[in-house]
């Protein structure tokens, strides 16, 4: 067990949280993050290094063959496909990511500004749809949106239209829809966070000094929220970029997304080249994080 | 005064529940084992929970199912992790020569299996395809059917007789396209004219994948799997698609349009499944036993009309007439089993690295 030495009461918490991860010496312990360490290279680090040494081994007749080769990512740009699709699917996630935001924003301020006694209930009520599978909601979506859904037989019934509408299904509006609707909470629960520590009073400020609501929003609700909004855009982008069912079942077939067919090359067994493909993904997903890192990261 | 629980009345306490668990686990090892059990890889359509504890109460063997999907990734998966954990695995059409191919199964003697020799329809015990040199069954024949062209009576009023109709404008955004690339490559061979679809040339397969680009296009999306395709024709949002016979009378009966269905003049491929005994299979007299039961008149019966697709089983097929089932038995084929023998099975693809990644192409494809 290690000795910590003895706290004053009232002494701050960073300072007793720096003492707890020394010895007496000041020094770090460096075995107190073993079993951090160990969980980051089991769960993270051990299955990128295989995904990785196999993006550059050979697939060969359902079987990978320790053979060295850089044909998967050759593969990749060898053809305007894959590079094509990457862009269709980093372009849809922006737009997606933007579509959240701009639903989630208005949402969250509107639940921490003006309820109170609410405020858990309606953050809870977005969580409530974590509690059913996500296969099932896309499958309840395809339900809504089809041409013999609720929203065309509605229509039609009404005498609205003559047919169903086309772009409500198996397009890339529905798949921004849907992407949306499973993005939501995540968003919200990133910008609740944010919102919820906001400083009220510097908006109250701001009024009196004579901004006007569009100004004050800019100059002070919108930086202050900015970590929210950067780990929310962060968690639509990267959720997004890796959905693989919602683009199948309801998006477009002339416009899929790379998810399915990393599927598809890992079912057919091509683990070379999924792994590469994969790979190239990941490092455009961590050059995301690492970017998105610098504001998130309080400054001290 | 409050009960507290001390350090050692604690580990006390979990240690005898620790070997209660262990101590229960091991007994229920100890009973699984001296009964016997199988571990069967096969598609959830030929699993009936009742079976499998009607055989339970009967032998006192346990069945332990495990799912799997197309024949492509299961044989990759059981390259990869080995197939010593299973007794019994499914597989269609010519796939089963491969498996033998890789050392992966062992031939099956029929006469080992009573209900089999007895109610399997002579076509499929005595299908050259499906046998060994030394005329063992490769695979247990369980279901068949041929994929041809289903359509919408009430959309399309000329029974389509080509898989041209499958590329016609005029059905644009009308055309079913499943992910089942397996079933797509020969009709992408039969209209320009190559003899084996499996076996596609570099120039061939590219000239294949257009053809499947073409037919994208005139498709709203790539299903998944038949409940999807279902859906679609029922609301009238596709026309026309590959499919089984019996399906269109399927779609029909679950309040779709009436659907015809029409053997392409090109010919047709088709598939028939079955169970493969694994080599060495460390359960091989219990998984023998579990494949007789499931030949049985009765077992057939529930599963084709649950699921309903061309039987091998003609023990089975009587037992349904019997029910009065002479409609579903007709539609599917059931009753007219020389008609897999006009069939050209699925098998492997040669170079299978080519094909996955033409099909990429054509999923990629705008």
């Amino acid at each position: 067990m290690t000795d910590t030495p003895n706290l004053r009461r009232g002494e701050p918490d960073e300072a007793r949280h720096r003492a707890s991860s020394r010895d007496g010496t000041g020094n770090p312990v460096p075995w107190a993050i073993l079993p951090s360490v160990a969980l980051q290279l089991a769960l993270f680090a051990a299955p990128l290094a295989i995904m990785l040494l196999y993006s550059f081994w050979t697939s060969r007749n359902y079987q990978i063959v320790a053979e060295w080769t850089l044909d998967n990512y050759k593969t990749f740009f060898a053809s305007w496909t894959y590079p094509w699709v990457l862009f269709r699917t980093l372009w849809t996630s922006f737009i997606i990511t933007a579509v959240t935001l701009l639903a989630a924003y208005p949402f969250t301020y509107f639940i921490v500004r003006y309820t109170s006694r609410w405020q858990k209930v309606l953050i809870g009520l977005v969580i409530l749809s974590f509690w059913t599978s996500g296969l099932l909601r896309a499958y309840a979506w395809m339900a809504i949106l089809g041409n013999g859904g609720i929203i065309n037989k509605g229509l039609q019934m009404l005498g609205l239209i003559d047919g169903p509408l086309p772009f409500l299904i198996y397009s890339t509006f529905a798949t921004v829809l849907v992407m949306t609707y499973f993005s939501f909470p995540f968003a919200v629960i990133a910008l609740y966070t944010s919102l919820e520590r906001m400083d009220w009073t510097l908006v109250q400020a701001a009024n009196d000094l004579g901004a006007s609501p569009a100004r004050a929003f800019l100059h002070v609700t919108l930086p202050q929220t900015m970590p929210g909004v950067i780990s929310a855009s962060v968690l639509t982008f990267v959720t997004a970029i890796g959905m693989f069912f919602v683009p199948l079942l309801v998006g477009s077939s002339s416009s899929i997304m790379i998810a399915p067919l990393i599927s598809n090359q890992m079912q057919a067994f091509q683990l070379g080249l999924g792994a590469a493909l994969s790979f190239i993904i990941a490092l455009i997903v961590m050059t995301i994080l690492a970017a998105a890192w610098r504001y998130v990261e309080p400054k001290h | 005064m409050p009960y507290t629980l001390s350090r050692r009345d604690f580990l006390k306490t979990t240690t005898a529940a620790g070997a209660a668990m262990i101590g229960g686990s091991l007994a229920g090892t100890n009973y699984a084992a001296a009964a016997g059990e199988v571990n069967w890889l096969a598609w959830g359509g030929h699993v009936e929970s009742q079976g499998i504890d009607a055989f339970y109460r009967e032998s006192g063997i346990r069945v332990n199912h495990i799912g799997m999907s197309g024949n492509a990734e299961t044989f990759a998966k059981l390259k990869l992790s080995g197939a010593s954990q299973y007794d019994l695995v499914e597989a269609d059409g010519l796939w089963p020569r491969r498996y033998l191919e890789d050392g992966l199964i062992e031939p099956i003697d029929i006469d080992s299996i009573p209900n089999a020799a007895k109610n399997l329809y002579s076509q499929f015990k005595d299908n050259p395809a499906l046998k060994s040199s030394d005329g063992k069954l490769l695979m247990l024949p369980w279901g068949w059917n041929p994929t041809i062209l289903i359509y919408n009576k009430n959309r399309i009023a000329e029974a389509p007789t080509s898989y041209e109709a499958l590329l016609d404008p005029k059905y644009k955004g009308k055309v079913a396209m499943s992910d089942q690339h397996e079933m797509l490559w020969p009709v992408a061979a039969a209209i320009l004219g190559y003899d084996n679809p499996f076996a596609m040339n570099k120039a061939q397969l590219d000239k294949a994948k257009d053809v499947l680009i073409r037919i994208k296009r005139n498709a709203p999306t790539i299903t998944k799997g038949w409940n999807e395709q279902m859906r679609l024709f029922i609301e009238e949002t596709i026309w026309i698609g590959l499919s089984t016979p019996g399906r269109a009378l399927t779609i029909t009966e679950a309040g779709g349009p009436e659907m015809g269905w029409q053997a392409p003049k090109e010919g047709y491929y088709g598939w028939i499944d079955g169970d493969m005994l694994m080599k060495g299979a460390a359960n091989k007299e219990a998984a023998l036993k579990w494949l007789n039961h499931i030949h049985s008149p009765e077992y057939v019966a529930t599963n084709f009309k649950r699921l309903q697709r061309g039987c091998a089983n003609k023990a089975g097929v009587e037992a349904l007439i019997a029910e009065g089932k002479e409609k579903m038995v007709q539609a599917n084929l059931m009753d007219q089993p020389e008609i897999a023998l006009n069939m050209r099975l699925v098998e492997a693809p040669q170079n299978p690295d080519e094909y996955a990644a033409a099909w990429n192409e054509v999923l990629a494809a705008t």
